[in-house]
C-alpha cells in the first residue's frame, strides 16, 4: 500500500460521506467495474442459464447467491485504482479464478448472508488475512459504520428487485401487442394472485431484467462498502495524519534555513543528512529575500487584472437605469404575485362558470328547464333526420360493401341518436365514448346499457386500435339492434 | 500513475466573489432517498387530514364539490410541496431537514423561486422510467453519473443537495503531556492542524501505529519511536495552549 499515491482525498468522514466517496470511486471507473463483474460471472451464468433454461427462478437464485464473486473483482479493480495503479486486462483475467476459489466455503457458503460482506471481503482480499487474525481485524474494521453498511447492503438487493421489476414492466409496455403470439398468450394468462402459474417465458424475461439490475446495484454496493472500509481505516490508522506529516516532511526537507535549524536543534539524524546530501540546491541555493519576493510576485497569481465595466448611457427618462435594476426585483415579485392571483382568479371563475356541474342533479333536475338535445356528439351528427330509416340494414349493407369504418360509425352514431331520442339520456356535445357509456348506464333499462356497452367496445377497438371485428360480431350487433321503432323492414 | 489527475473527493470547492473559498459537502443518493420517503409520509398524512376534513364538509356542500377540492389539494401537494419548502429560509423540505440536507445553488447561495420550480418540475422526469409508481431510475442514473450527485432537475436548475449539519466526529484525546514544547519551525495552518489532529485522534490508535505515524514527522520532532511521539504530543499541547491563551485574551 502506497499511501502517497492514493487517488482520492483521504480525510476522516462521516459514514454516509464515506459511502458517497465509494460511489464516486465506482463512477470514476464505472464501465471497467461493470465489465470486470461480468468477466467473473458472465461465462458461468451463460452455462447456468443453458442448464436451467426451464427453471429461471433457480437460475436467478444461484446468480444472486454467487454475486460476491463479481463484487470481488470490482473490489480488486477499485482498490488497485485507489492506490494509483490501473490494473491491466491480463491481470484482471488472472484474478478471475482466484475470485472464485479464494476461501470458497467460507465466503460463498458459510458467510454468504452476512450483511458485512462488502467490508469483511476487503479484509480477506486486500489484507490477505485468515483465521484468528482475520476475525480480530474484521472486528476492528467493523467498529464504525455497521448500521449504514447493513442498510446499504439490504438496499442494494431491494433496489435490484425494484429496478428489475421496472425494466420488466417497461418491457411489457413497450413490446408491441400481437407481434409475438407466445408473449401475448403468456401475458393474457398472467394471474397475479397465483405466482406459481406464471409462464416460464415471463419468468425468463423477468430473470434477465433482475440480473441486469443486480449486476448494476452490486457494482455500486461494492464501491460503497469499499468507501466505508477506507474510511474506517482512515479513522483507526490515521491515514490522513500520516499523509499530512509526510507532506510536511517534504516541505521542511526543502528549506535550507530549516535544515540549519534542525541541525542545531536535534543533531544530524540519519534521515535528515541523507535528504540534504541528495538536495544540491540546499547547499548552494541561498538567495536573497528580494530575489525570492520578486520570483514569488512573478507568479501569475499576483498579476493584477482590471476589468472595466461601463454603464451604458441612456437618454431622457431611461437615465434612472440603476434604479431600474433595483426595481427589477420588485417588478418580478409583482409579476409573480400577479401570476398567482391570475391563476387563482381563473380557478375561481371556472368554478363559478361551471357551477352547474357541481349542482346536485337530484335537486336541480325538476326545476331546470328541459335542455336542448345534443345535435352533434364527437363530431358526428346525431339528429334523427340525419339517419337512414332502416339503420341496421343500411349498416349491414355498408359493412358488406367493405366500408367497415363507415358502417360501424353509422351504427354507433345511430345508437346514440336513438338513445337520446327514446332512452331520454342527456348526452352533451363534448362527451367522450366513456362519458356516453356512463350516462347510458345511469339512465337504466330504457337505454339498453348491455347492448350499448358491447357496441362501444367494438367501436372503440375499431376506431382507435384499428382492430376489425369479425363479421359475426357485426351481424349480431345489427340483429340485436334494440330500437325497433324506426325499423321498417 | 497520472499525477495531474485531481484527487477524487465528495467536497466541492466554490470560490465566492469575495475571493473566499468555501467547500460544499455534496450529498449522495442514500440520504436523499431517506428524505424523499419521509416527505412522502408527511404528504400522505397531511393529505389524509385534509381529506377527512373535506369529507365532513362534503356533507354540506355536496360530493362533487368535495371531490373537486380533493383533486385540487392532491395536485397542489404533489407539484408544489417541495418547491414551497425549498424556496423557504431553510432551503429544505421537512424530510430533508430531518436528515440534515439542504438544497442550494451550485455557488452555495439559497435557491431562487425559478430554480426551485425547474428543479421540482423536472422531478417528474427523474421519476421515470415508470410513472405508475415513481421509480426514480432516471434520477438515480443521473445522480450516480455526475460529480456533484445531481439529478436531471438539479442539472437543469443549477442546484445541488448538500449536507447541512457537521456531524460530530469521534475524537479520543491521548493523555495530556506534562510539558509543552514550542514549535522549532514555523508551520502552515494545515500542518498545525495535522499536528493537533495527531494528538486528538491518537487515542484511537495503537501505540505501534502512533509511533509509525510519528516517525513520518521525524524532521519536526527530531526523534524516533516513543520519544518522537511524546515530543510531537508536547508540541501539539503547546499549540493548543497558545491558541486557547489568545482566545482568552
Amino acid at each position: 500500500m502506497r499511501l502517497d499515491e492514493v487517488t482520492a482525498e483521504i480525510r476522516p468522514r462521516s459514514e454516509l460521506e464515506a459511502v458517497d466517496l465509494g460511489l464516486a470511486m465506482v463512477r470514476r471507473d464505472f464501465w471497467r467495474c461493470w465489465a470486470v463483474w461480468w468477466m467473473a460471472l458472465g461465462g458461468p451464468l451463460v452455462v447456468l442459464g443453458w442448464g436451467l433454461w426451464e427453471s429461471p427462478a433457480w437460475f436467478l437464485f444461484l446468480a444472486w447467491w454467487f454475486k460476491p464473486v463479481g463484487s470481488r473483482m470490482v473490489l480488486f479493480q477499485l482498490s488497485r485504482r485507489l492506490f494509483g495503479e490501473q490494473p491491466g486486462w491480463k491481470s484482471l483475467w488472472r484474478e478471475v479464478p482466484r475470485a472464485w476459489t479464494r476461501r470458497f466455503w467460507y465466503r460463498l457458503v458459510g458467510a454468504r448472508l452476512s450483511p458485512y460482506l462488502p467490508v469483511t471481503m476487503a479484509v480477506e482480499d486486500l489484507e490477505g488475512l485468515r483465521g484468528a487474525p482475520y476475525r480480530t481485524r474484521s472486528e476492528q474494521v467493523l467498529r464504525r459504520g455497521t448500521g449504514v453498511l447493513t442498510v446499504v447492503y439490504l438496499l442494494a438487493d431491494l433496489a435490484a428487485a425494484w429496478f428489475g421489476l421496472t425494466l420488466f414492466a417497461l418491457a411489457v409496455m413497450l413490446v408491441p401487442q400481437g407481434q409475438d403470439a407466445r408473449w401475448t398468450h403468456a401475458l393474457e394468462e398472467l394471474d397475479p394472485s397465483d405466482p406459481a402459474s406464471v409462464s416460464v417465458l415471463l419468468l425468463r424475461v423477468l430473470g434477465a431484467c433482475v440480473l441486469l439490475a443486480m449486476s448494476l446495484t452490486d457494482t455500486w454496493l461494492t464501491g460503497a462498502g469499499f468507501g466505508l472500509y477506507v474510511n474506517t481505516r482512515t479513522w483507526i490508522e490515521g491515514w490522513d495524519v500520516e499523509l499530512g506529516f509526510r507532506r510536511m516532511a517534504q516541505r521542511l526537507a526543502k528549506g535550507v534555513g530549516l535544515f540549519a535549524l534542525l541541525a542545531v536543534l536535534c543533531g544530524p539524524s540519519p534521515l535528515a543528512g541523507q535528504e540534504a546530501d541528495g538536495d544540491g540546491d540546499a547547499e548552494t541555493g541561498w538567495r536573497s529575500p528580494e530575489e525570492v519576493i520578486r520570483e514569488v510576485k512573478a507568479d501569475p497569481d499576483f498579476e493584477v487584472k482590471k476589468v472595466k465595466r461601463k454603464v451604458r448611457k441612456y437618454t431622457g427618462e431611461s437615465r434612472i437605469s440603476s434604479g431600474a435594476f433595483a426595481l427589477s426585483g420588485m417588478v418580478s415579485m409583482i409579476l409573480t404575485v400577479a401570476a398567482v392571483a391570475a391563476v387563482l382568479g381563473l380557478v375561481g371563475w371556472m368554478l363559478w362558470k361551471y357551477r352547474h356541474v357541481f349542482a346536485r342533479s337530484d335537486l336541480a333536475g325538476d326545476e331546470a328547464a328541459p335542455k336542448p338535445k345534443a345535435r352533434v356528439v364527437m363530431g358526428m351528427a346525431v339528429t334523427p333526420e340525419s339517419l337512414p330509416p332502416d339503420l341496421p340494414g343500411a349498416v349491414w349493407a355498408l359493412w358488406q360493401s367493405g366500408a367497415r369504418q363507415e358502417a360501424m360509425g353509422l351504427l354507433y352514431r345511430g345508437t346514440i341518436a336513438r338513445v337520446i331520442e327514446h332512452g331520454r339520456v342527456e348526452i352533451h356535445e363534448a362527451d367522450t365514448e366513456g362519458d356516453c357509456l356512463r350516462r347510458v348506464e345511469a339512465a337504466g333499462e330504457a337505454a339498453f346499457p348491455p347492448y350499448f356497452k358491447g357496441l362501444t367496445k367494438v367501436w372503440i377497438r375499431l376506431a382507435y386500435a384499428g382492430l376489425v371485428p369479425a363479421d359475426e360480431v357485426v351481424a349480431s350487433l345489427c340483429r340485436d339492434w334494440p330500437f325497433v321503432e324506426g325499423r321498417t323492414a | 500513475m497520472n499525477t495531474a489527475e485531481p484527487k477524487l473527493d465528495t467536497l466541492q470547492a466554490v470560490e465566492l466573489a469575495e475571493g473566499v473559498e468555501i467547500r460544499l459537502r455534496m450529498a449522495g443518493p442514500m440520504l436523499r432517498m431517506a428524505a424523499y420517503l419521509i416527505d412522502c409520509v408527511i404528504k400522505f398524512v397531511g393529505m389524509m387530514v385534509v381529506f377527512i376534513v373535506l369529507m365532513l364538509a362534503g356533507m354540506a356542500v355536496g360530493d362533487r364539490v368535495m371531490w373537486g377540492m380533493m383533486a385540487l389539494v392532491a395536485f397542489f401537494a404533489e407539484w408544489f410541496y417541495p418547491m414551497v419548502f425549498e424556496v423557504g429560509k431553510r432551503g429544505a423540505t421537512p424530510g430533508k431537514r430531518m436528515v440534515g440536507l439542504r438544497v442550494v445553488q451550485v455557488t452555495g447561495s439559497p435557491l431562487t423561486l425559478g430554480q426551485a420550480f425547474v428543479r421540482n418540475i423536472l422531478r417528474w422526469v427523474d421519476a421515470l422510467p415508470l410513472m405508475v409508481w415513481p421509480t426514480y431510475g432516471v434520477g438515480m442514473v443521473s445522480c450516480l453519473a455526475t460529480r456533484r450527485f445531481q439529478r436531471l432537475g438539479d442539472l437543469a436548475a443549477g442546484t445541488v443537495v448538500i449536507y447541512d449539519r457537521q456531524p460530530l466526529l469521534p475524537v479520543l484525546i491521548a493523555p495530556p503531556p506534562i510539558t509543552a514544547v514550542p514549535l522549532p519551525v514555523g508551520l502552515t495552518s494545515d500542518e498545525t492542524r495535522t499536528l493537533v489532529l495527531f494528538r486528538e485522534r491518537a487515542g484511537l490508535w495503537s501505540a505501534g501505529r502512533r509511533q509509525e505515524i510519528g516517525e513520518q514527522a521525524e524532521c519536526l520532532s527530531g526523534a524516533r519511536g516513543a520519544e518522537g511521539v511524546s515530543r510531537l504530543m508536547a508540541m501539539a499541547h503547546w499549540v493548543q495552549e497558545k491558541k486557547q491563551g489568545t482566545l482568552k485574551r
